[in-house]
């Protein structure tokens, strides 16, 4: 098993938001497909960017994130199945020979799914030498995945959760919100955004969000020995004091009652949200603009209407559009034009530009553009 | 009456529109841990945007890992925090949402950092505060003894900034 079992074939750049060296690289690879099974790679790799696009804040930060989807051929199909596991889970008993070794029943525990973390951190770096996080997707439709240098998650459905919540923690330093087995916090307060030891509602970590009525805390765990399945006291989406957190019932607190990093399918609370969100703004386009130019120019005779495409425009760009007659002399009223935006894919758009010459003379026009920011 | 005619094919944008002056570089530092025994094994400069500094919820913490940047006179010029790099443990998820904390029988692995190239820097440190234990189930009598980590940071490990050869796995 290993880089013997495999090979690198290629690597593309499947969301493009500009020069690698000011973006956010997001690197995703293959485990356990085979050459012919690329394809399915690529639409598995796309079904993840597209999850990762529908996730707030990344669709609202999407413009300082560029992905790279490196193609790896194994040699045989899927990851390693042991027969039997330490958990009582059971497998088909297979070892399949693949780049990354994947395997699941690792440490004992059946959906606990991985390969060599030095081998796709490695590859990762020759591919896109500007990688910041790594996600492997593992050929299988069994449910699996695990943290790490990188996320590993299988085909399963609902698989790709694990990928995001991994990445929360190893691209965004996110702490788990709940409690696993320790009773009670006691190494003093951690250096992760979505956690905190602090009560008092004036220097907590994320003070600003809690508001003056809401209780501090706001919910504890009984007993330190289980996260309490009660309700929230307060309504949903309230940033307060929740027990729980970084393996710990007790003395330890996260934002809301509910969020990505405590049970996975459900939203980042807004603390995660805001913590994912400064750690990608600084990757965000820098701008000197604005940047203007004319895109096309046309005729229209008295009274006409004609309509102008334009289209591959990045989704990112803001974009102004003005219609100005370059004939010398136009009668009053001149022109009107109406602008459609048409999102014709996830990073680009197209832009309709509805003109009618209201004056009962032809004339000529430039159709411009001013590009004031992007974001 | 307006006569509406056929579309009319604008084309596409401009050229990629300047995005402003921007010369990144970073270091890339490779860790490779085997239990407790942490070694950096390869730095390498790259142009890339290294992410912005954490320093004030580092100076704030009291348990956590994060790498410090700093000047020949030691003074601090960039902190990063870092999610539990040393894996203790693996989350095993499952499709109903809930998850739960496993232990490796033989923690090793490898983890990235990427800093900026900052002018005066010279040396990377490797910080890690609060007791490890604190964050999973004992560990097996064979692993390296710790003991509790006092309330002020103790560097894991030091290192000069300068580049070695790419690290690979054979």
């Amino acid at each position: 098993m290993g880089t013997a079992d495999g090979a690198v074939l290629g690597t593309t750049k499947i969301v493009d938001h500009g020069a690698d060296s000011a973006r956010w690289n997001l690197v995703v690879m293959a485990e356990g497909f085979t050459a012919a099974e690329q394809d399915a790679f690529h639409v598995a790799a796309e079904s993840f960017v597209t999850k990762l696009f529908t996730t707030e804040p990344f669709r609202r930060m999407w413009c300082a994130i560029n992905v790279h989807r490196v193609d790896v051929r194994s040699d045989e199909s899927g990851a390693d199945e042991p027969a039997t596991c330490a958990d009582g889970g059971t497998g088909a008993g297979t070892t399949r020979r693949t780049y990354f070794d994947a395997s699941f029943c690792r440490d004992g525990t059946n959906r606990l799914l991985y390969g060599s973390e030095a081998l796709a951190v490695a590859t990762a770096a020759a591919a896109v030498p500007a990688v910041h996080a790594r996600v492997v997707i593992v050929n299988s439709t069994r449910y699996g995945g695990a943290g790490g240098s990188a996320a590993w998650f299988s085909l399963a459905p609902e698989a790709a959760e694990i990928g995001v919540h991994e990445l929360g923690h190893s691209a965004f330093q996110l702490a788990d919100e709940y409690g696993d087995s320790i009773a009670t916090w006691s190494a003093g307060e951690p250096s992760e955004p979505n956690v905190t030891t602090v009560t008092d509602r004036a220097t907590t970590k994320w003070a600003s969000r809690i508001a003056a009525a809401t209780p501090l805390p706001t919910q504890e765990n009984p007993g330190c020995a289980a996260m309490t399945t009660a309700a929230s006291p307060v309504p949903a989406g309230t940033v307060g004091l929740f027990a729980g957190g970084s393996r710990a019932f007790c003395g330890i607190y996260h934002p809301q009652h509910i969020c990505r990093m405590q049970v996975l399918g459900n939203e980042f609370c807004a603390v995660c949200k805001e913590a994912i969100s400064a750690r990608l703004r600084p990757f965000l386009p820098a701008f000197s603009g604005p940047v203007v130019g004319t895109q096309f120019h046309g005729t229209l005779t008295a009274r006409q209407t004609a309509r102008w495409f334009t289209y591959d425009w990045p989704a990112c760009w803001h974009v102004l559009w003005t219609v100005v007659p370059t004939t010398p002399v136009t009668p009053t009223p001149g022109v009107t034009w109406k602008v459609g935006v048409e999102r014709a894919s996830r990073e680009r758009t197209t832009y309709w530009l509805t003109v009618t010459n209201l004056t009962d003379a032809s004339l000529e026009l430039d159709g411009r553009y001013e590009i004031v920011a992007r974001t | 009456m307006s006569e509406h005619t056929p579309d009319r094919d604008a084309g596409p944008p401009p050229e990629a529109v300047a995005e402003g002056p921007s010369e990144p570089s970073a270091w890339r530092l490779t860790f490779s841990y085997d239990g407790e025994d942490i070694r950096l094994v390869a730095q390498q400069r790259v142009a890339m945007t290294a992410p912005p500094d954490d320093s004030p919820r580092t100076y704030a913490a009291r348990a956590g890992t994060w790498v410090e940047v700093r000047d020949t006179d030691g003074h601090g010029l960039y902190r990063q925090a870092l999610a539990d790099p040393v894996r203790h443990g693996y989350e095993a998820h499952s499709p109903t949402g809930a998850s739960r904390e496993v232990t490796p029988q033989a923690p090793s692995g490898v983890f990235e950092v990427v800093v900026p190239d900052l002018p005066g820097a010279h040396d990377v440190v490797l910080h890690r505060l609060g007791d490890a234990a604190v964050r999973g189930p004992a560990r097996p009598a064979r692993a390296r003894a710790r003991k509790a980590a006092p309330a002020v940071a103790s560097p894991v490990l030091t290192a000069e900034l300068g580049e070695t050869p790419p690290y690979g796995v054979a």
